[in-house]
């Protein structure tokens, strides 16, 4: 990973604490995180069910706020934002990808893709002819029109991930993506995401199966609200920029 | 997020619902016909009135028989009721009271008229010569029936407009025999069409009052005199003397117990503007329920909405969505909602206030304030009873929006 230590650290969490509920309903789901993660990186974040992968997901995409420690996205503390510049950020420098897909029922892929644009700042000259590229790139020239309920579940959640990709964010967040998938629409999303990796974009990525997380070139394992092991990812597949 | 961006998906949103917008809109629609309408039958009749009395002029007082009314106005309730009434009465007032120019005794009711093989029910009045300029009502074709036919009690009959439509179509009715309850009428004349009012009096046939009462009512006695009075002025005058005489000739001491009622123009026509204004206040009530139901239908509807899209809201907040993007599109959609209300109910409103006019024979007013009025209400209202709703899915938690089942 010696190229990657030149990279800067794009997201830091120190001491993270998440707590839900209150007196005796308190539960703890994330005791103290620590992680760093360089740009440009494809990390698989892995555990048991109830370990805190999820709680620790919606933090780093600033869906959520921590109980204490702090939290840094591109330089920035994100524990101390208001609502609305969360907001901005998940519009203009995340993507989210979540297991359910999480589509707009009734509405085409072309428009579930474009939805994102009304909140985002930045306009785009020609959105249409954007997003209709963002589907031809994840394979989707065809389905354009398409409605959810007329497509596979591989299909929505590439509709998800173009959806993701709109407001051109340098990171995507994915919430056990393939969680909902068989096999060999697991390997297409993954196929995506290795070359989104590639082309710079900075991946992090829940999941419980192992071949997946192979897909990675690090793997964080999560164990009641506390890193358990953080390591690269030996494996031949892609890991970074390589 | 724009402005049309914002209608598109509110739009998306009310058309996935179609009955179940169209429902809700329904409390708003009805609303606001009942605005539209209130404020045209208001402004129409009232209009109306003035007409009247400027047509007719303040100076005539109508005689009925029948219990005292109490109050002033309320004269016509007891209207026509009774046979206290006589030609007698009639022309003793003639002969002794001051001031008057004109009378006309009448006598009406409904009877059957056949002609051929038409066959329909109408109001007969028997008049006497001066029918005509006392109510400023003329015979169009053909001759009016004079002194003539009254003293020998003539079968002959004058038909308003509808009578001679509803008997004859497009036939020439003058020289026909009709039938009115079984006696043969000759048809001498037309009159000319007064257009519908309280009453209509297109839908009369007049008949000369000696054959009325001999032939058709068998009675001799009066529903109405007509007076007129030379002048307004005479007009409080002219009305007591008539009361004492009649008071006198019927042996009544006390005033309240008399058997007949005077009023004047003035008087009938203010309860008509006393019944517009009951009529304008009923619809301002259905007005003000229906379109308080209606918010509280949106509100509520809204609120479903609200729950139904949850993972929506959450996704698009997700997606980088502030508050007050969600707050504005809910808002954009009750408000949508409630204005095709307004919309529709401005429509039927006017509808409404269309048939009314019609039906009470003054000119239909659809204001364009009414209109901006109705457009402006129903837009409140989908602000007012849409905020709370919006307010509530702009304050969701993402995360707890994206977990909902
Ligand atoms: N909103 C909440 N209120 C209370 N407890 C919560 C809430 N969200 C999560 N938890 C608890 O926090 C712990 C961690 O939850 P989290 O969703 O992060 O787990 P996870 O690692 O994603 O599990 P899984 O693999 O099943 O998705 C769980 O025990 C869960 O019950
Ligand atoms: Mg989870």
């Amino acid at each position: 990973m010696a190229e990657d230590k030149s990279a800067e650290t794009i997201i830091r969490t120190t001491d993270l604490v998440k707590k839900y509920g209150e007196g005796k309903a308190e539960f703890k789901a994330l005791k103290s995180v620590s992680i760093a993660i360089r740009q440009g990186e494809f990390v698989a974040v892995m555990g048991p069910s109830g370990s805190g992968k999820s709680t620790l997901m919606n933090l780093i995409g600033c869906l959520d706020t921590p109980t204490s420690g702090r939290y840094s996205l591109a330089g920035r503390a994100a524990e101390t934002m208001t609502q609305d510049e969360l907001a901005d950020i998940r519009s203009d420098e995340i993507g989210f990808v979540f297991q359910q897909f999480n589509l707009l029922p009734r509405t085409s892929a072309l428009e579930n893709v474009m939805m994102p644009l009304s909140y985002a700042h930045r306009k785009r000259d020609n959105p249409r002819e954007w997003c209709e590229g963002l589907l031809r790139s994840v394979g989707l020239a065809e389905r354009i029109g398409s409605l959810p309920n007329e497509m596979s579940g591989g299909e929505q959640q590439r509709v998800a991930i173009a959806r993701a990709l709109v407001n051109d964010p340098g990171i995507l967040l994915a919430d056990e993506p393939t969680g909902a998938l068989d096999s060999k629409s697991g390997d297409e999303i993954m196929g995506i995401f290795s070359r989104l990796n590639k082309d710079g974009r900075t991946i992090v990525m829940i999941t419980h199966e192992q071949y997946i997380a192979e897909y990675a070139g690090r793997i964080i394992h999560l164990k009641d609200g506390r890193v358990e092991s953080d390591e690269p990812n030996g494996d031949r597949h892609s890991r970074g920029r390589q | 997020m724009n402005l049309t961006q914002s209608l598109k998906t509110a739009y998306r949103g009310l058309v996935t619902n179609k009955l179940r917008s169209f429902l809700t809109l329904l409390g708003i629609m009805i609303g606001v016909a009942a605005v539209v309408a209130m404020i045209s039958i208001g402004t129409g009749a009232s209009s109306y009135v003035s007409a009247q009395i400027r047509g007719l002029g303040s100076n005539l007082l109508i005689v009925t028989p029948g219990r005292a009314a109490t109050g002033q106005g309320g004269a016509s309730q007891a209207q026509g009721t009774g046979q206290s009434l006589t030609m007698a009465d009639a022309n003793a007032i003639k002969q002794e009271v001051s001031g008057i120019s004109r009378m006309s005794p009448e006598l009406s009711g409904q009877a059957q008229v056949i002609y051929q093989d038409k066959n329909v029910s109408t109001s007969i009045s028997g008049v006497t010569d001066t029918y005509e300029t006392v109510h400023n009502f003329h015979v169009l074709y053909g001759d009016f029936m004079g002194t003539e036919e009254e003293q020998v009690g003539a079968a002959v009959a004058v038909l308003g407009q509808n009578v001679v439509v509803n008997l004859f179509g497009q036939a020439n009715p003058i020289g026909a025999i009709i039938k009115i309850k079984n006696v043969p009428f000759k048809v001498i004349g037309i009159m000319e069409s007064k257009g519908g009012s309280f009453g209509n009096q297109d839908d009369t046939i007049l008949v000369p009052l000696s054959t009325a009462q001999r032939r058709l009512f068998g009675a001799d006695y009066l529903r109405s005199i007509y007076v007129q009075v030379v002048s307004e002025a005479q007009v409080p005058q002219t009305n007591s003397e008539i009361t004492s005489l009649l008071l006198s000739r019927h042996h009544v001491t006390d005033a309240a117990q008399r058997d007949f009622n005077v009023s004047s123009q003035a008087d009938i026509l203010n309860t008509v503007s006393q019944i517009t204004g009951v009529l304008t206040i009923l619809l301002g009530g259905i007005a003000a329920i229906s379109l308080l139901v209606g918010g509280i239908g949106i509100m509520n509807i809204m609120l479903v909405s609200v729950t139904e899209r949850t993972r929506e809201i959450g996704l698009r907040k997700a997606v980088g969505a502030h508050g007050r993007d969600i707050l504005f599109q809910f808002l954009m959609e009750s408000v949508v909602l409630s204005l095709i209300g307004g919309v529709l109910g401005l429509a039927l409103g006017a509808l409404g206030g269309i048939a009314i006019a019609r039906y009470g024979g003054w000119t239909p007013v659809i204001s364009l304030n009414s209109a901006l009025l109705a457009l402006g209400f129903s837009a409140g209202i989908g602000i007012f009873f849409g905020v709370y709703p919006a307010r509530r899915a702009s304050r969701l938690n993402p995360i707890e929006a994206l977990r909902y089942e």
